[in-house]
């Protein structure tokens, strides 16, 4: 059928079938910024204008759209030309990964074309049918309140952070500060939204790029929409493919008959186990070799979780590839299951890996992948001095990355004969080099391209469908796209993992911690990946903020037939220091004293030695680490400061509502130390530009921006001359990927050598052609140019131009790489403060603070956004996220909305406040700031609602009924 | 091929109810869609538009001061229109994000219960009555169709053409309560209560609709509404009325709740939306 729509402005006649949804017929013309979020529209990032009303087209027929007006952000604005929200939602840093800026964009502008003068409240009720898993809402909304101001003919100022150097005047916190933006809280809306503020110590070195809010280098193009995703890509002659799952828990294939798929018109190839090779390995994308065991194959004649791959099919439509896997039969033995991971331990249980050909199990037979012990110290002497012993038990739970983008990859091959993988992933190298046996190709004959991602959150840290998507290309000969729908993220992605934590902790009458053992019980579900290393994670971090001179780490992680857990942003931390933290305020509780001043007196201070450092460190042993910078101390106080701690705190209220205030400390890692390695190559162009190639991935979290910063400092020109791209296997140097928040500072590292390089050359050609008389060594870079201390200078484009074509010609660049055999913790201070209705059991969060210690931001825009969307994912943790199950092992939640993310109209007050120190190891002193987010929030949330109730609660999340059930077994409901 | 296969966009009513009855193919109707489109696997073979038929989505008061919503009549309609009670205005509000507000149409409120129990709550304690055209028109209230624990489904062939809600009463007073994850997040139990109170503090009507606590979205409470009838609106009446409901009402447990958790919670949000409504009878 036809219909005639109106879109941008223009008349268009589309033909549609009957069934298609305007999301797809939208893409299909050309519209590629309305973006697939989920099938149900939850996610909003489908939005589009129809007749001037936001709707979410995933759940519009095409057809009803007949007649109407369509607006989409590709009609908005043009690159001279943006509509107020695009530049404000720049210039604010509203955009990470820009994945659903364009429906954010659209329902604000819905919202100002009605009313220009919106309160904050209202702003936030337009934003929260768009869910946003990266920014917490804080800049998208600040961007909408400054886009009306702009449109109503308002003058607006630079958007910056603010800043105070140390010392703060007593009464900078005792009033609000009268240069946050207006806004306006509602009846629903608790939360003001703030700019960070960005604390720096007296001596700080003023620098020109580094430090500075410089909007990202790829916003333009996420504000415009442009096609810059995986899924933006078409190929002529691509096919769809669609994946057959599990629905049974554990079960053996017996058989599967394919041949009504593979004779149903339209389907060109179907996969299973029986026309696959067996290939074993392990779908972590983690440094070479792959942690053990390698216990995965692409397609494999046993299932061991709801949601397990079964078959794949590649077809002349998804309609078509989706029809044909309904045509495939599958004979299953269905087998005991075991979702437990205490219960898969036992004698007897189901053995999930009973295969001949997986190596490296620890037991086979009680399903533990493996068994970890570390310790250090005198265990005998130290707990001689402890007076008191004290004991806990913490329970976390599973939770989804639920990045808005789906795991989707294209697949072809080039003309070349070489397969081309275009990718949404965070480790391109790894995928590159972790693909090459299993489709038996040579790296050499493999590229990996990673075009912008809608968010990973460690999701993406995992070679996940690239194999799939690969063998059809193999089978086919043609490009093949896969793309996982809503439910498969939940039932066939990774998840955070669950954990039982037990710890048995040392202390003296005067409250020194002297004595720490973590006993960890990780659920790895079906498969071992991260399994390992997440768990060393979780030991390690436990065991360090605290640093007792004899900690000790028993771990075993063990096979339950739930969805694999892997990679999530935090990475082991958030679980360790939810326990910990809780744990450390009931010793604190306990001994009568200050949870402040016993955490103060226990907690690593600078020139420690990390105890754990060199037995624990990623999947093998690690490094001896001595922290070299630490503003926890400074983050605490300011941050006491900020909350009104002492006037807040132990003052819950009469009435059945009661209010509690609640902190903890955090404290992360900066890549892994003695693994992680980046690389970066700079090259000067003709004009004086430069091309900065790394393979660092930036996900949304603004790293090539921070990198290119970077670059600019050391080559004193401004950030618009640093074109950086990242990254493409077959152009960018190397890089492990972007995971454990090493891109800052490891990548920065390699850009920094890479930059100094480059400075090198570029003094060393003008002071010998065009600057006589001068010695590199005295000459300077600034403002594009080289300057000599007598006052001569001479442009960037100048020797550039001399050093390509004139003289002693050649191209002035360099590559370097950088790697650490430190990993210099940034540390946190979390603070919040909650209502809790002890009648119901119901927890309202009303503000959270996070007061972090970076080292030096290089972007206190981006990264505050880090820190305010970290909190947001943490908050979710700790508050309402949970993958629920059937008593069978299949994901109940699988909807947004059942799996509920936080929308912009409930969210806390939100606030960041960075207290700079300089690292000595890091470009130009920073440290990482991705993770840390999400390690406070949790055990902060504990402590308020203990400070409202008097209540322990010991395990995630804080449902109403586990609240209320505490409160109940406590005689205080 | 995926379904539907046909898609109409009926002018009248009679059109409409004309594509309803042809028996060779399962059609439905489609106002808003963002729930009937839910899904990939739609069980119809063709979709009835009623865009075009006007009327469908007004909103208006009769002379007799009833209130009449149109059934294709958007949730975010329903929420912008002073008319409209603002129990139900404010559980929409609350519950439903605006995109998905402009996408869901009143009637597919009530043809999907299960997705937003908390407002079919508040339908049943305004007590709205549906009108059908089959061609012939047909009246069903809301609370014969939920209150059933069996839930007959609505007419398969009936095009719903409007909500009837009963004109205000001006001893009416409402109050509503619910507990959930988040604030935005849906209600695990919800209670919309209301009430029509005389001059001399006695409950001459009540209405009490909870979600969250039987095997269907939401129901009335008529046990806790007839212990409340004929009493003065106090405490003790509250309790009286809140110890009937523990007898009528029957939980099932999910991920978000207990049964017990269920339980416990029915008493206290019908106790908390009457103590709302004594709050307005007082302001």
């Amino acid at each position: 059928m036809e219909i005639r729509v109106t879109i941008n402005g223009e008349a268009r006649t589309l033909t549609v079938h009957p069934w298609e949804r305007l999301l797809h017929v939208l893409r299909r013309a050309g519209y590629k910024s309305v973006k697939f979020g989920d099938e149900l529209g939850m996610s909003g990032a489908s939005t589009v204008l129809l007749d001037g009303k936001p709707v979410d087209s995933a759940v519009l027929l095409a057809a009803q759209a007949d007649g109407h007006r369509i607006t989409t952000v590709e009609g908005l604005g043009t690159p001279d030309r943006l509509h107020p929200l695009q530049q404000a939602f720049i210039e604010t840093g509203a955009i990470q990964s820009g994945y659903n800026t364009p429906a954010q964009i659209l329902v604000a502008k819905a919202l100002l074309d009605e009313n220009p003068n919106p309160t904050e409240a209202e702003v936030r009720e337009a934003l929260a049918g768009v869910l946003d898993r990266e920014t917490g809402y804080v800049k998208p909304v600040q961007a909408v309140l400054r886009a009306a101001a702009m449109m109503r003919g308002e003058p607006v100022e630079p958007f910056a952070p603010l800043e105070r150097a140390i010392p703060i005047p007593a009464e900078f916190f005792d009033h609000p500060h009268d240069d946050d933006l207006p806004g306006e809280g509602g009846p629903a809306v608790q939360t003001r939204t703030r700019r960070p503020l960005v604390v720096t110590p007296p001596q700080a070195r003023p620098r020109s790029v580094v430090g500075k809010a410089e909007p990202k280098v790829d916003a333009l193009k996420l504000a415009l929409g442009r096609p810059v995703f995986t899924d933006d890509f078409e190929m002529r002659g691509m096919l769809y493919a669609a994946l057959l799952t599990s629905p049974h828990a554990h079960a053996r294939i017996r058989d599967i008959d394919t041949s009504a798929a593979e004779a149903f018109p339209g389907v060109h190839a179907v996969l299973t186990y029986k026309n696959v090779p067996r290939v074993k390995y392990a779908s972590g994308g983690q440094t070479y070799p792959n942690p053990p065991p390698h216990d995965q194959v692409s397609l494999d004649n046993k299932v061991r979780h709801v949601g397990d791959r079964v078959a794949v099919v590649a077809a002349e439509t998804p309609e078509i590839a989706r029809e044909a896997l309904k045509l495939i039969r599958v004979d299953y033995e269905v087998l005991p299951a075991v979702f437990d991971p205490e219960a898969a331990m036992q004698p007897g249980a189901p053995v999930i890996h009973d295969e001949e050909d997986t190596v490296g199990i620890h037991d086979r037979t009680r399903n533990i992948v493996h068994h970890i012990e570390a310790a250090v110290g005198d265990a005998q002497a130290q707990w001689a001095k402890a007076d008191r012993v004290f004991e806990g038990e913490y329970r976390v739970h599973q939770v989804q990355q639920a990045h808005i983008e789906p795991h989707v990859c294209i697949t072809y091959w080039d003309e070349d004969q070489r397969l081309v993988v275009r990718t949404s992933t965070q480790v391109p190298f790894h995928v590159r080099r972790m693909l090459a046996p299993l489709i038996g190709l040579p790296v050499k004959r493999i590229r990996v391209i990673k075009p912008r991602i809608g968010g990973g959150f460690g999701g993406k840290q995992e070679m996940l469908i690239e194999d799939l998507c690969a063998h059809l290309t193999i089978a086919t000969g043609r490009p093949v796209r896969l793309e996982y729908t809503r439910e498969q993220e939940f039932t066939s992605a990774r998840s955070r993992h669950p954990q039982i934590l037990r710890f048995k902790t040392g202390v003296t009458n005067d409250g020194e911690v002297v004595a720490a053992e973590l006993y960890l019980i990780g659920n790895t579900g079906a498969y071992g990946t991260h399994g390992l290393t997440v768990q060393m994670v979780s030991g390690f971090r436990a065991l360090t903020t605290y640093n007792a001179p004899y900690s000790r780490f028993v771990c075993d992680v063990v096979y339950t037939n739930i969805p694999t857990p892997g990679a999530y942003r935090g990475y082991g931390a958030p679980q360790a220091l939810f326990a910990l933290e809780v744990h450390m305020e009931e010793i604190a509780e306990a001994l009568g004293m200050d949870v402040v001043e016993f955490k103060r007196k226990n907690w690593i201070k600078v020139g420690d030695v990390m105890v754990m450092s060199r037995a624990l460190g990623e999947g093998r042993e690690g490094f001896e680490q001595v922290v070299r910078s630490s503003a926890l101390a400074e983050a605490v106080e300011i941050g006491l400061r900020a909350m009104q701690w002492d006037q807040k705190r132990g003052r819950p209220g009469d009435g059945p509502v009661k209010r509690g205030i609640g902190m903890a400390v955090a404290m992360h890692g900066s890549g892994i130390a003695g693994l992680d390695m980046g690389a970066a190559t700079i090259k000067i162009n003709d004009d004086g530009s430069f091309n900065l190639l790394v393979g660092a991935t930036d996900l949304g979290t603004g790293s090539d921006t921070v990198l290119a910063q970077i670059a600019a400092e050391v080559l004193g020109v401004p950030l618009e001359d640093i074109i950086i791209y990242s990254s493409d296997t077959d152009f960018t140097p190397f890089d492990t990927g972007a995971y454990a928040s090493s891109t800052t500072y490891i990548s920065g590292g390699a850009v920094y050598k890479a930059a100094m390089e480059v400075r090198r050359q570029i003094l060393e050609h003008a002071a010998q052609h065009l600057l006589p008389g001068t010695r590199p060594d005295d000459l300077d870079l600034l403002d594009r140019h080289v300057i000599a201390p007598d006052g001569r200078q001479v442009s960037l484009e100048r020797v550039a131009l001399h050093s390509l074509h004139q003289a002693d010609q050649k191209q002035i660049m360099a590559s370097a790489s950088h790697m650490s055999y430190e990993s210099p913790p940034p540390f946190a201070a979390q603070f919040a403060e909650v209502l809790v209705d002890t009648e119901t059991g119901q927890v309202t969060v009303e503000r959270l603070l996070m007061v972090v210690d970076c080292g030096v931001a290089i972007n206190p825009i981006t990264a505050s956004g880090q820190v305010e969307g970290g909190m947001t994912q943490a908050l979710g943790y700790a508050h309402c996220e949970e993958m629920a199950y059937t008593d069978t092992g299949r994901v109940i939640n699988t909807r947004f909305g059942d799996y509920h993310i936080y929308q912009a109209n409930e969210m806390p007050d939100l606030q960041v406040i960075f207290v700079e120190t300089y690292e000595p190891t890091g470009p130009f002193g920073a440290k990482a700031v991705a993770e840390i987010p999400k390690d406070g929030v949790a055990p902060a949330l504990a402590s308020a609602i203990h400070d409202a109730t008097g209540v322990w609660i010991r395990e995630l999340p804080f449902t109403p009924e586990r609240v209320w059930r505490a409160l109940r077994a406590a005689g205080r409901a | 091929m995926p379904n539907p296969t046909g898609y109409y966009r009926p002018r009248t009513i009679d059109e409409a109810v004309q594509l309803l009855s042809q028996p060779y193919i399962k059609t439905a109707l489609l106002s808003g869609g963002a729930l009937r489109l839910a899904t990939d696997d739609l069980p119809y073979e063709a979709l009835i538009d009623v865009q075009a038929i006007e009327g469908l989505s007004s909103i208006a008061r009769t002379p007799d001061g009833t209130l009449e919503i149109g059934a294709a009549a958007s949730l975010e309609a329903v929420v912008r229109s002073p008319d409209v009670p603002a129990m139900l205005r404010e559980t929409l509000r609350r519950c439903v994000t605006w995109n998905r507000r402009n996408a869901i149409s009143i009637a597919e409120l009530v043809e999907y219960p299960e997705t937003l129990p908390e407002a079919i709550a508040a339908l049943l304690a305004l007590d709205v009555t549906l009108v059908f055209a089959m061609p012939e028109e047909r009246r069903l209230r809301l609370g014969d169709l939920q209150g059933n624990v069996s839930q007959p489904r609505l007419p398969e062939k009936g095009l719903i053409v409007r909500f009837e809600f009963p004109a205000t009463n001006p001893w009416q007073t409402w109050g509503q309560a619910h507990v959930a994850r988040t604030p935005a997040d849906t209600a695990i139990v919800s209670a919309a209560v209301v009430l029509v109170v005389d001059n001399s503090g006695t409950v001459a009507q009540a209405r009490i609709a909870l979600s969250g606590v039987w095997d269907i979205p939401a129901r009335l409470a008529e046990g806790a509404a007839a212990a409340l009838t004929g009493r003065l609106l106090d405490a003790a009446a509250i309790a009286r009325a809140t110890a009937a409901l523990n007898d009528e009402i029957a939980p099932v447990a999910d991920y978000r709740g207990s049964v017990a958790y269920r339980r416990a919670m029915a008493g206290i949000v019908t106790r908390r939306a009457l103590e709302a409504c004594q709050a307005r009878l007082a302001g």
